[in-house]
């Protein structure tokens, strides 16, 4: 597990640096409490290289009413600036402005916030607009965003945030939220069609590495629900999951966990399709050991 | 533990504090390139700032452009 928790916390990195995981080379071997340790360094260093202009931005802010100030926030401050700005604003007039932005305009400043950085401003935001952001978020493929805000969100605003999400979005987004213990409670609000949707997706997508994520830190209760759903797929879809277990060997003690919540005729049917793609012996052998046979 | 690099103690120079050792013990080369990145981040981050402020005192009806100058101009 700790293979996939580095590379979701590699993939936040690049996204706090603006760039690609890929720059970012042999990084995902570090151990993820340290990368998440980094992540926060490396966001306090992009803060502080330039604090005396965020507090320029916030003063004058301050000074202005309140659509004012929001008008030059969205159509001359920018997202960046108001981003980095928002932190350090008076709450009073944080509330004021948002009543003036758009949902557009606060996605993307959601895009180039550092959430632990204004977490007292985005616990300002309504749910109405929080679910409004989080559509253009999700849009925009900005789940790395969206799965930074939800560790700051109380449980009713999360709630309201997860079911605007799309079955895709909302996949992503759990596969990088920090704090993985409240992906239980996420997927205990969502519907069965929901969830069998959810699946669906990940095997039309090819999203193993994100679905045996998730299964990974769910209780006994909501992991049986996304395994009675992969046991149900069709041969074809198997065939994707079995292949992603062939190909990436740090997936297979996930696939375990979540094997044994698969009710048995489903998991032989399952074990049956690995004999059929005709794998060599010693891979076939570790499959039918990750899948619990 | 794997000895400090030359390439860790860059990067704990860059961000002003030490870095976590699982870190540190990463092979140079990697550690050169999050180097490299922070550097390239906070050099886009400047220049991004630099334009905004200038659009900020742009765009300002003229009568606020004083106040605006006397905020942001530093």
């Amino acid at each position: 597990m700790s293979a996939l928790e580095s590379r979701a916390q590699v993939v936040k990195l690049a996204h706090l640096l603006g760039t690609e995981p890929e720059a970012l080379p042999g990084l995902e071997e570090a151990p993820p409490d340290d990368l998440r340790a980094l992540r926060a360094l490396v966001a306090e260093s992009l803060f502080a290289s330039q604090r005396g202009a965020f507090q320029r931005a916030a003063a004058l802010a301050g000074i202005l009413p309140a659509a004012l100030a929001a008008k030059l926030a969205e159509r001359v401050l920018g997202p960046l600036l108001s981003a980095r700005s928002a932190g350090l604003l008076e709450h009073g007039k944080a509330t004021e402005m948002l009543e003036h932005l758009s949902p557009g305009f606060l996605a993307e400043v959601a895009v180039a916030l550092e959430p632990s950085q204004a977490s007292g401003v985005i616990g300002l935001v309504p749910i109405d607009l929080v679910t409004e952001v989080a559509v253009h978020l999700d849009r925009r493929d900005e789940h790395v965003t969206m799965a930074g805000f939800v560790d700051q969100f109380d449980e009713d605003t999360l709630t309201a945030a997860m079911a605007a999400l799309s079955d895709e979005g909302l996949l992503h987004t759990g596969f990088v939220v920090e704090d993985k213990s409240r992906l239980d409670g996420i997927v205990g609000h969502l519907s069965d069609r929901r969830v069998q949707r959810i699946i669906e997706v990940v095997a039309r997508k090819a999203l193993w590495e994100e679905a045996l994520d998730l299964t990974d830190r769910l209780g006994d209760e909501q992991r049986a629900r996304l395994a009675a759903q992969v046991g149900d797929l069709p041969d074809e879809a198997i065939d994707g999951l079995l292949a992603a277990l062939a190909a990436d060997p740090t997936l297979r003690p996930s696939a375990r966990r979540l094997a044994d919540a698969i009710p048995d005729g489903q998991r032989d049917r399952i074990l049956a399709r690995g004999d059929a793609l005709g794998l060599d012996t010693a891979d076939l052998a570790e499959l039918r050991e990750a899948l619990g046979a | 533990m794997a000895r400090r690099t030359k390439a860790a103690e860059e990067l704990e120079e860059l961000l002003g504090a030490s870095v976590p050792p699982g870190i540190a013990g990463l092979p140079a080369a990697s550690v050169s390139a999050l180097g490299e990145a922070v550097e390239a981040a906070r050099h886009r981050q400047g220049r991004d700032m630099a334009i905004a402020f200038d659009g900020a005192l742009k765009h300002v009806p003229w009568p606020l452009r004083g106040v605006v100058r006397k905020v942001v101009g530093g």
